[in-house]
């Protein structure tokens, strides 16, 4: 990892993904029907990870765009999104790392929608799949 | 876990108004969460779809082979329970990639005809994959009836 890599989970990172996404043209195509409002991504407590309380960012996608970040601490504060999903450090950094697919690590009970319209997000497959690509795509600095 | 707020349904909670019960040693099977989450989503959105619920018998089995998880769906009474694993002798047994098995619990259907639409990809993918037999649906000439249920709940709202 080169010194230009952000931490996960952080406010730098977080920052770092808006333009990530908005760099990837396959996601612009793919989600450019989403007008379904933020997606909130948590990363649970994990104290051994130095998270010591629940964090996690909310992106505002809307058609295609990444129209904006925010790092949040607390899963209050996760209620912003209109999709709110849920997972531990390890599970998240398997997503970044692309070794999870989201929607499978649903399946397999390792991240959980806690809120939003199932049948929506599964109509977005495709866009789920290129906001990991996206997310790969930021130079990452894990915290183990 | 905001659990109500996403329509959720807790274990061993059933909501009075709906007719999905999630069984109680499927709370750790994300499977079967994920599948009593989808169904009771649609059948919130749409009338059709839950008489279509109400009216049907019998039990789906779905396996993930890659996300290596299973579900069990039984429709009986006017009721579905959705249990983790395989519960009970299925009807219908579904079996295949978890890609697939997304695209059919959000079938893209075409707005007039209402049959799965070609024209999407997803679908094309999942006709490939029944094609080279990576997705295997077992009892199926026996409960076509039932398979068109499940095909009409799982119809993709647009």
């Amino acid at each position: 990892m080169t010194n230009s890599a952000y931490d996960f989970p952080s406010e730098a990172w977080t920052s770092a993904y808006k333009d990530a996404v908005n760099g990837n043209a396959k996601y612009r195509e793919a989600g450019k029907a989403w007008t379904f409002g933020p997606v909130a991504m948590i990363i649970q407590k994990d104290e051994s990870k130095g998270i010591a309380e629940d964090v996690g960012m909310i992106l505002d996608v809307h058609e295609g765009q990444c129209r904006g970040t925010k790092y949040i601490r607390g899963l209050e504060a996760a209620e912003q999104g209109s999709f709110v999903i849920v997972g531990t450090y390890e599970r998240w950094k398997q997503v970044i790392q692309k070794e999870l697919e989201p929607i499978k690590g649903m399946m397999q009970g390792k991240l959980k929608l806690t809120k939003g319209h199932l049948p929506t997000m599964i109509r977005f497959v495709d866009a789920s799949r290129e906001l990991v690509e996206s997310a790969s795509n930021v130079p990452t600095q894990f915290a183990d | 876990m905001h659990f109500s707020a996403c329509h959720q349904i807790a274990p061993n909670q059933r909501m009075s108004q709906s007719p999905i019960e999630l069984a109680p040693d499927a709370e750790d099977n994300g499977l079967a969460l994920m599948m009593s989450t989808l169904i009771q989503q649609y059948v919130e959105d749409s009338a059709e779809k839950r008489a279509v619920l109400e009216q049907t018998q019998g039990r789906v089995a779905l396996i993930s082979e890659d996300g290596d998880v299973a579900t069990t769906l039984h429709f009986a009474d006017g009721k579905l329970v959705v249990y983790g694993g395989l519960y009970g002798i299925p009807d219908l047994t579904i079996r295949g990639q978890s890609d697939d098995l997304v695209t059919l619990g959000g079938m893209p259907t075409h707005p007039r005809f209402h049959i799965p639409d070609y024209r999407d990809k997803a679908v094309k993918a999942l006709f490939n994959s029944l094609r080279k037999g990576a997705l295997k649906i077992y009892g199926l000439p026996a409960n076509l009836r039932l398979f068109l249920a499940i095909g009409k709940l799982f119809e993709a709202t647009h």
